[in-house]
């Protein structure tokens, strides 16, 4: 097997409780009902966390069932990293025109620690503590951050906006060695349909109703220390081509977000998962994966 | 309390949580636990770590599950119970919480249950609000278990796997008993009762099922069973954190490491060891070849703590001849130099003999330029060894040659298998060193001359091609000094003739002109020919490649004026970097002049004195005398046998410099003089030890 050309990253996805991150992450690994005309070749979880991701989402969201809340672990160094290969078709990129890949297939290697929620909405809070520091030691290993953040949450925004601020903050201070990070805002649960017409207008869609999340994040970017992009997407996914619908059973819904089941596992297919990934190995985004 | 009363403690989950009318709901995890009553033993906490108690996810019941066990070793022994019930968050998500209640001791599980039974079966509640201090007493006096269904008793369950019970047959005192009568060497007491699904099934005795369902669900999970388990004394999930540590971050934690070598010095078998590495992906990185910084990293670590996979790593990261390092190597690099450490060192020699065998009869596997970037790049753990690996290839040529002197033949001299064939030729190569080509040693010829261990180099060179290179040949005259001896451990060395090698010969020897004459017109015109015929084909294989070479000329002012034919090769001052003597550039003056005839005749014969006056006040052997005097000067290698060879003599001097800055600070000079302070000292020394261990 010949190699490949290959991109790797290292992500910390954090958010708030039910954001819909471990949801995010199991169907990622999961891959349900590959659409043939997906720029997404294969996706394979590696070591037994990546199993363990495929098993949450066979065992529990397949059968229409919700997850639990994910432990928040005493160390960082406990929680568990899952590592998935994603291999692309290729493409063309425009941004980049002398990269033509042509035919040949693309690799993406992502290690990623899905943090217990309580990190963004708890540990945030209590500057100097010893376990913020510790998770904030960890942080610094990632070359990305996904801020998942529930669409449907907008009433959060001041909230989070100044959550993720104590986050930037002391990320700033406790990295030593300068690097540049990107940072993806990834609305979730955009099977909604207020969010799901939109979500091709992502940039537009967060800056609507996150707008104190977006000028931060703009801020952060123009001290030039990383970039920053938006995505959309639904771990859930749609039912019908021409009438859709959310493939989803509500739970409940309001201000502070929506919890939701599978409704059909048989149709069972998320979009806008590999986008954002795609967007913090390359840096750059992918035309097909954005029409997802 | 009375002498009859136990303490039950007990913890939970660790939550924020609200009131709400009908109960509570949780805001949120902290992480730690709480309603502590003592802090959380270490034995417990790394049990539930390991997920000893833990029921799988969304199994968790509104009729709690309970699960019992006794965990720790030693005098650190406690019977656990832990009460595992279902809660919700303000969200409406299923979350498994668990109360814990536990006791010293291995034998309290009944009294455990009896006294919660009789407590009206408590569970998780985070309003019961408890503090450090505040245990439950139990008096034990007089009470038997009562309500035991005898006929659990009855039921066969001799094998090493879980019993799983017929669900809601059997009452939680029942299972209880059973595991007591089924305790098992390796698995102390354990068992779950009402369970709908275990995240680690196959570590209970006795399993009890919620439901027909679950008993299915676990039947299965049983059958799933990994091939491999933890071994007791592992504590599994510490290995695992430390290798995802090592591995996700490019600086090393010592810690980590020495979790991982901890566990070494355990029962570890290298079958587990896998499971540990490809658990974090290392077989799929490897057959899918995943070159993420991370995966570089554990496949890195994984040849460094399974030595066998050493090839394969080799393999994997692509290390080629002459090509400049990748990414993908470089990364290999860092963290080799950030992770290499002494506790280390066995493994990493092991790594270089299972490579040694691969090198010799796989050359297209493997190549000495892949084997040198492991002993030959300072930035490689290997590099470590270096000196030992060279050192025992070295001691190995020595015994087979005083083997064949000694006509003893069949003598096993523990010869590694990568030398045998040499033992087995050793009168051919001894008796026509040039008749003998054993050709897969090319490849040890061309590793030891990169990594400038000419006098080896050669030495294989001899035995593979029948001669030595000519620049391979220069390098070991000059590394070995002016000596006119062209043997190594008894091999006779056959170089390809040429006019400088006329020249360094003639140098030495002092020849009268008219033998030069027609000597060089022999030599040109059997060089000449002899080159017509062979050299084209021959030499293009041989060529060494020089361009690692640099200058020897520190090591070359040793005079070898002995009659023993064997030297071991010549070593570099500067990479004699290992714990115990590292020598500053300023002192390697005092050491060559330490090694000098006048002066080294000087620390032989102190040597000498010492033995005689020691066995003249009592019966002992030399070779005991004289290993008491390598203890005292920290230099177990040292072969003084054969002291005439440089590099022993380096080591003799490089101790006794050492010996004399550590207890006579100003006086070093890396050799012994008799009657001074520090012969006395040494002569003392070795008159105490001997007393304190009467010799043999």
């Amino acid at each position: 097997m010949t190699e490949l050309p290959s991109s790797n990253a290292v992500v910390r996805v954090i958010g708030d409780r039910g954001a819909g991150k471990t949801a995010y992450m199991a169907s990622l690994a999961r891959w349900p009902n590959a659409d043939a005309k997906s720029p997404v070749q294969t996706i394979i979880p590696i070591g037994e966390s990546g199993e363990e991701l495929v098993a949450k989402a066979q065992n529990i969201l397949e059968q229409g069932l919700q997850l639990e809340a994910t432990r928040l672990d005493a160390n960082a160094i406990d929680v568990k990293d899952y590592t998935l290969r994603i291999t692309l078709k290729g493409q063309f990129s425009w941004k980049k025109s002398h990269f033509r890949i042509g035919s040949q297939l693309v690799n993406l290697n992502v290690s990623c620690k899905d943090y217990a929620g309580e990190f963004f909405t708890d540990l945030l809070q209590i500057s100097g503590s010893s376990q913020l520091e510790d998770y904030l030691e960890d942080c610094l290993q990632a070359t990305g951050i996904m801020f998942l953040v529930d669409g449907n949450s907008n009433r959060k925004d001041k909230e989070y906006a100044n959550a993720l601020d104590k986050f930037l903050t002391a990320l700033d201070r406790t990295d030593i060695s300068v690097g540049t990070r990107r940072i993806a805002l990834v609305l979730t649960k955009c099977e909604q349909s207020e969010l799901w017409i939109n979500r091709h207008k992502a940039s537009f869609l967060a800056d609507a109703r996150f707008p104190q999340i977006c000028s931060r994040l703009k801020s952060w970017q123009q001290m030039g220390v990383g970039s920053v992009d938006y995505f959309t997407c639904s771990a859930f996914g749609m039912l019908g081509q021409n009438y859709p619908e959310p493939n989803m059973s509500l739970i409940s819904r309001g201000p502070d977000g929506v919890t939701a089941v599978i409704k059909d596992p048989k149709r069972w297919r998320p979009f806008g998962l590999v986008a954002p990934i795609y967007w913090i190995c390359t840096g750059d985004r992918h035309q097909e994966l954005d029409k997802d | 309390m009375s002498s009859s009363e136990i303490k039950i403690h007990e913890f939970s989950t660790g939550i924020r949580q609200r009131k709400t009318d009908d109960g509570w709901v949780s805001l949120g995890f902290t992480g730690k636990y709480m309603n502590m009553t003592m802090e959380v033993p270490e034995a417990i906490e790394r049990s539930i770590a390991n997920r000893e108690f833990a029921v799988s996810e969304g199994s968790s019941s509104d009729n709690p599950a309970v699960i019992g066990r006794v965990v720790g070793t030693g005098e650190d022994v406690w019977s656990v119970m832990a009460v595992v019930s279902r809660g919700r968050d303000e969200k409406g998500r299923s979350v498994s919480m668990y109360r814990y209640f536990f006791c010293e001791g291995g034998e309290n599980l009944r009294q455990i249950l009896a006294w919660w039974e009789n407590k009206g079966k408590l569970k998780f509640d985070p309003f019961q609000i408890r503090h450090i201090g505040e245990f439950n007493t139990f008096d034990v006096t007089g009470k038997t278990p009562i309500g035991i269904q005898k006929n659990i008793l009855n039921l066969s369950c001799n094998t090493n796997e879980p019993k799983l019970l017929e669900p809601k047959e059997y009452d939680l005192q029942s299972t209880n008993e059973l595991a007591l009568k089924k305790v098992e060497q390796d698995k102390g007491i354990s068992w779950a009762y009402n369970v709908e699904g275990l995240e680690k099934p196959w570590l209970f005795q006795v399993i009890n099922p919620a439901s027909e369902k679950a008993y299915q669900i676990l039947e299965k999970a049983i059958k799933n069973t990994p091939q491999i388990l933890a071994p007791v004394l592992i504590d599994e999930e510490a290995m695992k954190s430390a290798i995802r540590g090592l591995m996700n971050s490019s600086q090393v934690k010592r810690e980590l490491v020495d979790v991982i070598v901890d566990a070494l010095k355990k029962d570890t078998n290298v079958e587990y060891l896998h499971t540990l590495f490809d658990a974090q992906g290392a077989k799929t990185a490897i057959k899918q070849k995943i070159y993420s910084p991370q995966m570089v990293r554990l496949i890195t670590l994984r040849a460094i703590v399974i030595p066998e996979t050493i090839l394969e790593f080799l393999i994997w990261l692509n290390v080629k001849p002459g090509k400049k390092l990748d990414e993908n190597q470089t990364v290999s690099l860092e963290f080799q130099k950030a992770i290499v450490s002494d506790s280390l060192k066995d493994k990493l020699i092991d790594g270089i003999k299972f490579l040694l065998p691969e090198l010799l009869n796989h050359p297209l596997q493997i190549s000495p330029e892949s084997t040198y970037w492991l002993l030959g790049e300072s930035e490689s753990a290997w590099y470590l060894c270096r000196r030992e690996f060279i050192q025992e290839i070295s001691d190995n040529l020595q015994s087979i040659y005083d083997n064949h002197k000694s006509h003893q033949k069949q003598k096993n001299i523990g010869l590694p298998e990568v030398l045998r064939k040499i033992a087995n030729n050793s009168s051919r190569i001894y008796s026509n060193s040039s008749s003998i080509q054993l050709e897969e040693y090319i490849n040890f010829a061309k590793l030891f001359s990169d990594l400038k261990e000419y006098s080896l180099s050669a030495y294989f060179y001899q035995i593979s091609r029948g001669k030595v290179p000519k620049d391979i040949f220069q390098k070991v005259y000059l590394q070995r000094g002016s000596s006119s001896k062209t043997t190594i451990y008894g091999l006779k060395l056959k170089p390809e003739i040429s006019w400088i090698i006329l020249y360094f010969i003639l140098q030495e020897v002092i020849v009268p002109f008219y033998v030069v004459i027609p000597l060089s017109i022999i030599f040109f015109t059997s060089g000449l020919f002899i080159g017509s015929k062979f050299l084209g084909q021959q030499f293009s294989k041989t060529q060494v490649p020089t361009n690692k070479e640099q200058s020897i000329s520190q090591t070359k002012g040793s005079n070898d004026a002995d009659n023993t034919p064997e030297t071991i090769p010549g070593r570099d001052i500067g990479s004699l970097n290992n714990s115990t003597a590292k020598i500053k550039t300023d002192d390697k003056q005092l050491i060559e002049n330490a090694i000098k005839e006048e002066n080294f005749n000087k620390t032989t014969s102190s040597i000498a004195k010492i033995v005689s006056k020691i066995k003249n006040n009592r019966s002992v052997e030399d070779d005991i005398i004289i290993n008491k005097i390598k203890q005292i000067l920290n230099i177990s290698d040292l072969n003084y046998a054969r002291i005439d060879d440089e590099s022993e003599r380096m080591k003799l001097a490089e101790a006794i410099y050492n010996y004399q800055k550590q207890y006579f600070d100003n006086k070093a000079n890396g050799y012994l003089t008799e009657g001074t302070e520090v012969f006395i000292s040494l002569q003392e020394k070795v008159n105490q030890s001997l007393s304190n261990k009467k010799p043999k």
